[in-house]
């Protein structure tokens, strides 16, 4: 077991896109176990003082995520249990898919990374709650990326007819919002922010 | 001398909404819809929080937009210059409407740099800092109790938006939308722009827009609206292929919008009748003899229940007033 500050040495070399392949694959690996939930609000923790640091465009570093997407690109097995590994080397069809499942699971790190944001910002509990379901790979619920489901339809009309309208209305609200056309994301969040 | 001294400095330390923070919005919806960039962010509304990823692309013509959820059902907004395709996967279903087209500049909203002076008080702070980088706060406050209250962080840098509050009238935060990762890139690859459902055997709902405007002709009365909001679109659209067609009117202060909507219920439709919520959105219902009013917006209940109000036949033989 290597000591903290060997870790810290190797999270920081990967999150500046310094690590060699071996390193990064089981760095990768450590940070897919459950138990390694330390390990992982580090490299979230890196991640803000790295972001910081470069203080430039990208707020994950460009070597970062390049190197996360070539670990997918290239192994994707190292990431995946077992389960999907047999599927993967089935058939090649869904490798595509699969991969996204992976990638899907790498976006975990960032969610990690929120949590431990969270702490400080006090931002919604359920944060919380919702990274765990995602944490396990199960092969065909993840390539929809179906975590713990959220409290239902937003609306809480329970009347779903009524709903469904009310969301039609609101997609062509937004398409007519100033808002929309000045912070393009915002308003097509609560698009598809709201359950059908 | 004192006197006019204190004076001018507190007119130089109260900006317009004309100068500063129009130059900042500007900007920003600028690098918005014509940067190229891929991004993670955190939606958060009432107590529900979710995450997406954002790509966008913009080929110097057109703008492509895909944003999808990382949480939940993996719903998805596909927008390019011609449409704006949702998918549900959960209901199976895809809706395609026809996208509006966007203009990346506020002052195209007619005169709305007069009207939000008086509508709004605006601040703008240079020593922020969201997510370790240095950004620019721009806080917008309503003076009257119709519309709701803004804070943007915007990237000093590249005029990126970072953080985007709603509040209340109170000042309480309604949603928050805040990048935990954005990267400006060169080209975005096409294949990012592509659905991961792909829609495949879901039921496809296209709705359709009348093309001539209905400036003249609508056969209903919106009698009041708050201060400083102008009618901003009027259209007669389908939803979807079945449904009856409705009316649709914008009204805009400049920053808020709301939509009203006016539909003829067969029967069996199911009526809503009073108010409902959605992080920023509230809505408000009523019938007016068969038809169906329906005022959505992102501001305040009391603004959607006073439009939705007032709003007549302006032919009363045509449709009793019910309830």
């Amino acid at each position: 077991m290597a000591t903290n500050k060997q870790v810290n040495e190797s999270l920081s070399a990967l999150i500046d896109g310094e690590c060699d392949d071996k390193e990064r694959e089981r760095l990768l690996t450590l940070m897919m176990k459950r138990d390694q939930l330390e390990l992982k609000s580090k490299w979230a923790r890196y991640h803000l003082i790295s972001d910081g640091a470069q203080g430039d465009v990208p707020l994950l570093s460009a070597d970062f995520s390049a190197s996360v997407r070539d670990a997918i690109d290239s192994e994707p097995v190292i990431l995946a249990p077992r389960a999907l590994r047999s599927i993967l080397t089935r058939s090649k069809l869904l490798k595509g898919v699969a991969g996204f499942a992976i990638a899907a699971s790498v976006a975990l790190v960032s969610i990690v990374g929120l949590r431990s944001m969270q702490t400080e910002m006090s931002v919604d509990q359920s944060l919380a709650q919702q990274t765990q379901p995602l944490m396990r790979l199960q092969p065909r619920q993840n390539v929809r990326l179906v975590a713990a489901p959220l409290s239902g339809t937003r609306w809480n009309l329970h009347r779903s007819a009524v709903e469904k309208r009310l969301n039609g209305y609101l997609a062509t609200h937004t398409e007519h919002t100033v808002l929309g056309e000045m912070q393009g994301v915002v308003p097509y969040s609560r698009l598809a922010g709201y359950d059908q | 001398m004192r006197i006019l001294a204190i004076l001018l400095l507190s007119l130089l330390s109260s900006p317009l909404f004309a100068d500063d923070v129009r130059h900042w919005l500007d900007r920003m919806s600028v690098a918005m819809q014509t940067y190229n960039y891929e991004g993670v962010f955190v939606y958060q509304h009432g107590s529900e929080l979710e995450l997406m990823r954002i790509v966008h692309g913009h080929d110097g013509e057109h703008e492509r937009e895909r944003l999808f959820s990382l949480n939940g059902e993996a719903r998805e907004v596909i927008r390019d210059s011609h449409s704006v395709t949702c998918i549900w996967p959960n209901s199976q279903s895809v809706t395609v409407s026809k996208s509006h087209p966007r203009s990346p500049f506020l002052s195209t909203v007619p005169n709305a740099m007069g009207r939000l002076d008086h509508l709004y008080a605006v601040q703008v702070k240079e020593d922020e800092r969201v997510l370790g980088r240095a950004a620019r706060l721009i806080r917008i406050q309503p003076k009257d109790a119709f519309r709701y209250g803004y804070r943007l962080w915007l990237d000093k840098k590249n005029d990126l938006l970072l953080r985007s509050d709603l509040l209340d009238t109170e000042g309480n935060i309604i949603e928050v939308v805040m990048f935990t990762e954005l990267t400006l890139l060169d080209k975005v690859p096409k294949g990012r722009f592509v659905s991961i459902s792909g829609g495949k055997g879901f039921t496809w709902h296209h709705g359709k827009e009348s093309k001539a405007p209905l400036k003249s002709s609508s056969p209903w009365l919106i009698k009041v609206v708050p201060e400083g909001f102008v009618l901003t679109s009027q259209t007669e659209k389908t939803m979807n292929s079945n449904s009856t067609p409705v009316f649709h009117t914008v009204y805009s202060d400049g920053l808020a919008s709301v939509s009203v909507f006016i539909e003829k219920l067969t029967p069996e439709k199911e009526r809503f009748q009073g108010a409902s919520k959605m992080g920023a959105v509230t809505v408000y219902g009523r019938m007016m003899g068969e038809h169906q009013i329906t005022v959505v917006g992102e501001v305040p209940l009391q603004t959607v229940k006073l439009i939705a109000q007032s709003i007549e036949s302006v032919n009363p033989t045509a449709s009793k007033e019910a309830s």
